[in-house]
């Protein structure tokens, strides 16, 4: 409390007073007058620290901006690098896949058609074909705040947003349905593809994708849309459209081209040595299967 | 009046000029400016009460810069900074209002 008193009841300094009644006992002026010139030089030292104390913190302001954009763009070069790597890694797979068939064409029909089929089962080679694509996009209320949702109803905005959830689900319908290839946006699924979400976003083969998704899948035209329709898919799909209000289109296409998945790879697993090779003739993998 | 130039001045030059001030001696700058802002304010009250001393000005500046750099640096050492910077605004600040008041007595009566 005695500080605070000090602070409070003596706010001046009592250098002046001691100053001041010193130099009326020497017979001079109480003050020594505001007009001095190291008074002026020293208020323009404290004008200066202002100055600089001004420019400086408000500049470091701008450095952190600086910073931030600096590793904005390093981030974007690192992702641009990954992309041109990803690219490359495709098209020297598929050149190691051709270089493969044409070995193999030479040695016997049979290997060649096998592994033509093992490619686009396993998703390792570019496939194309007829087929129907479904497009599926966040409800349009979704963004602004749900401005359809009935509050009494207790539906929220995020009800909205497309999870990886039903994504999994609607393309374990089009499997069920018959389908013999799919991929989201341009992510091939194979055998070890996983569609899961991360955050806000749903990542396929690790890849964040970006909203509309487009589910792309080979079959026949005539028979998997009216098959995906009747099944839990086409269901499941009808009721995100009639309750969320999430928007689901669908057609058929008459020459999709889906691209081969960017590494089809097993480290650790190897084929069990059976005698003759099975018929490859069964469903092909169930990619994102994890329900 | 030619002191209070000095002091627009002076500022003028530091926003214009824009010298850049060594990293380690940044946390200190607000501080300084705190100090510097106790002095002028000290100071102006004695000119109005007739009592006013350059050298004690330049003395009580240079010493409240001085000292509150000080405590905040041990402070950052001690790993108490922020709290010690908080106390020199919170001592400083009390000076400057009950200065600025005992000012505001003078100008205006009131």
């Amino acid at each position: 409390m005695t500080l605070l008193n000090e602070i409070l009841e003596r706010p001046l300094d009592p250098g002046y007073a001691a100053a001041a009644k010193r130099r009326s006992e020497a017979g001079q002026q109480a003050s020594t007058g505001e007009r001095s010139v190291l008074f002026t030089v020293s208020l323009l030292v404290v004008g200066l620290l202002v100055g600089v104390s001004a420019s400086t913190l408000r500049t470091t302001a701008t450095a952190r901006a600086e910073g931030r954009s600096v590793l904005v763009s390093q981030i974007e070069a690192g992702r641009d690098a990954r992309d041109t790597k990803a690219a490359t890694i495709t098209a020297l797979t598929a050149d190691i896949a051709e270089r493969d068939a044409l070995i193999l064409s030479q040695d016997s029909a049979k290997d060649s058609a096998d592994l033509k089929l093992y490619g686009l089962t396993t998703g390792a080679t570019a496939a194309e074909g007829p087929g129907f694509v479904v497009t599926v996009d966040d409800a349009s209320s979704a963004a602004v705040g749900g401005t359809n949702s009935d509050p009494r109803a207790g539906t929220r905005a995020e009800d909205g947003i497309v999870r990886a959830r039903d994504l999994v689900i609607i393309v374990n319908g089009l499997w069920a349905a018959g389908a013999e290839a799919i991929m989201i946006n341009d992510q091939r699924l194979t055998a070890t593809s996983a569609i899961r979400s991360a955050g806000q976003a749903v990542l396929v083969n690790y890849r964040p994708l970006v909203r509309p998704y487009t589910i792309s899948a080979i079959g026949d035209p005539a028979a998997l849309p009216a098959r995906f329709a009747e099944g839990g898919g086409g269901a499941y799909a009808a009721t995100l459209k009639s309750n969320f209000g999430i928007q689901i289109d669908t057609r058929v296409a008459t020459a999709l081209v889906l691209p081969a998945a960017p590494s089809v790879q097993t480290r650790l697993a190897t084929p069990v040595d059976t005698g003759p090779t099975p018929s490859p003739q069964s469903s092909p993998a169930a990619g994102g299967a994890d329900e | 009046m030619i002191p209070a130039l000095g002091l627009l001045i002076g500022i003028v030059i530091g926003l214009v000029l824009q010298p850049t001030v060594p990293l380690w001696l940044q946390p200190y700058l607000p501080i300084a400016v705190i100090a510097a802002l106790d002095a002028v304010f000290g100071g102006v009250r004695a000119v109005l009460d007739g009592i006013f001393s350059d050298k004690v000005f330049v003395v009580s500046f240079l010493s409240n810069v001085l000292v509150a750099a000080l405590i905040v640096f041990l402070g950052d050492k001690l790993g108490v900074g922020s709290q010690m910077s908080t106390g020199v605004v919170v001592v400083l600040g009390v000076r400057i209002f009950s200065n600025v008041a005992s000012i505001r007595r003078h100008l205006f009566d009131a």
